[in-house]
């Protein structure tokens, strides 16, 4: 589609500015944004607020990265395969970042899961944007589909591209799915906030989301389990069971 | 907190201007780049905290902090973009390890893309249906590792095989 937007000029060298990067950056930034405005409205201490959004981001990519490097060890058997190429897997920033960001918050004193019920939407759109970038670079693509709403990639910088065949547009379902559940879990009456129940029901919605929009994606080479499940697969089933298991304890809990 | 702030947002503003020049240059280019979004994090964080404190009135200054918050946020931006850019880079060598013959062809206005060719990092097999006689085979030259014909197009797949 777009892996390069446009080309920056430094002192007379050129240098690319990738589709993917800008809409990931994009992404990051509304999303602490919003973040940040849900402390503010909260009276939560905002400079607080902004320091665990930055261990949690860089915690989250470092995680990302992380599981990038094994996914791809585990798919060619070398370690260097991973290290030598950049690439994101975002299951992978999930518990780093959310690790970090409980760590930050609770030194802080801050109210970490009315914050983080209340940024539900925020995630969501942010990761919406995200995706776009994958739509753009030609990552992340769709199996091969002749159907109405088929993407055939073009440019030979996309991976999606080789071969250059109409395709399922599985960034955008992706996306399209995220917007959804923005907007859903915007609209959605706030009810119990701070006992994190929203944002494991977010998690929930995700990993049914991720499930599903795996079974179009034609980047196969990035690794199959059991004949039959994708990494990411995996991953939201167990997203999908610890979010359950953690809804029915609090319901327990409650009732 | 405040002045380290405004000191690691400038230092990463550098890098990143320092990783984009220096791209083509194996190993500098790339700790520059992505030490730039790290500086700016560790900025970000630290104009968070000195923010946090001037607020509850720790002894910090304000606009010392909102300065550092400012600057390591705006550091933030280039920052990942230069960092990113590997994810056009992965794009780049993604498609020239699927299509070795593309970075021969064009081995890419960067010069960074030259060099990610020129290192023979070995493509992976290509899964089916792609690697088909002819196509994703390996060639006869020795040591070389399977390549597309770049006069060869892919077959057309059929669909839901």
């Amino acid at each position: 589609m777009l892996p390069i937007v446009t080309e920056v000029d430094l002192f007379g060298v050129r240098r690319p500015i990738g589709g993917y990067g800008l809409a990931v950056a994009i992404g990051v930034f509304l999303t602490c944004a919003l973040i940040a405005r849900v402390a503010h409205r909260q009276r939560a201490d905002v400079g607080a607020t902004i320091a665990t959004l930055g261990y949690s981001a860089g915690a989250g990519f470092a995680g990302s990265w992380l599981m990038f490097v094994i996914v791809e060890w585990a798919r060619t058997g070398d370690p260097m395969t991973g290290l030598r190429n950049g690439g994101l897997v975002f299951y992978g920033a999930v518990p780093t970042a959310a690790i970090a960001s409980y760590l930050s918050a609770r030194s802080f004193a801050l109210p970490y899961l009315r914050i983080l019920d209340l940024s539900v939407p925020a995630i969501a759109a942010g990761h919406a944007i995200g995706r776009v970038g994958c739509l753009l670079g030609g990552c992340c693509f769709g199996s091969e589909w002749h159907g109405p709403w088929a993407i055939t990639y073009t440019d030979p910088m996309a991976p999606a591209s080789h071969p250059s065949v109409p395709r399922h547009p599985t960034p955008l379902y992706e996306s399209f799915g995220l917007m959804a559940l923005a907007f859903a879990f915007a609209l959605m009456p706030v009810k119990h906030v701070g006992s994190g129940q929203r944002v494991l029901l977010y998690a929930a919605s995700y990993a049914i989301l991720r499930f599903l929009v795996e079974t179009t994606r034609g980047d196969r080479i990035r690794g199959v389990f059991f004949d039959a499940l994708s990494t990411s697969q995996i991953s939201s089933i167990a997203l999908f069971a610890f979010a359950v298991v953690m809804i029915a304890r609090h319901r327990a809990k409650t009732a | 907190m405040g002045i380290g702030a405004i000191v690691l947002g400038v230092l990463a503003l550098v890098c990143a201007l320092a990783g984009a020049l220096l791209a083509w240059v194996p190993f500098l280019g790339t700790m520059l780049s992505f030490l730039a979004p790290v500086l700016a994090l560790a900025g970000t964080i630290l104009g968070g905290v000195a923010l946090s404190r001037a607020k509850a009135g720790g002894g910090e200054s304000e606009s010392l902090a909102i300065g550092g918050l400012v600057t390591s946020l705006v550091a933030l931006l280039p920052a990942m973009l230069v960092a990113l850019t590997c994810g056009a880079c992965n794009v780049c060598t993604t498609a020239m390890y699927l299509d070795p013959e593309l970075g021969a062809v064009d081995s890419g206005p960067y010069s960074a893309d030259a060099g990610v060719l020129r290192n023979g990092t070995p493509p992976p097999r290509l899964p089916q249906p792609y690697a088909q006689p002819g196509i994703g085979t390996p060639t006869s030259a020795p040591g070389m590792q399977p390549q597309i014909a770049p006069s060869q197009t892919p077959p057309p797949s059929v669909p839901g095989t």
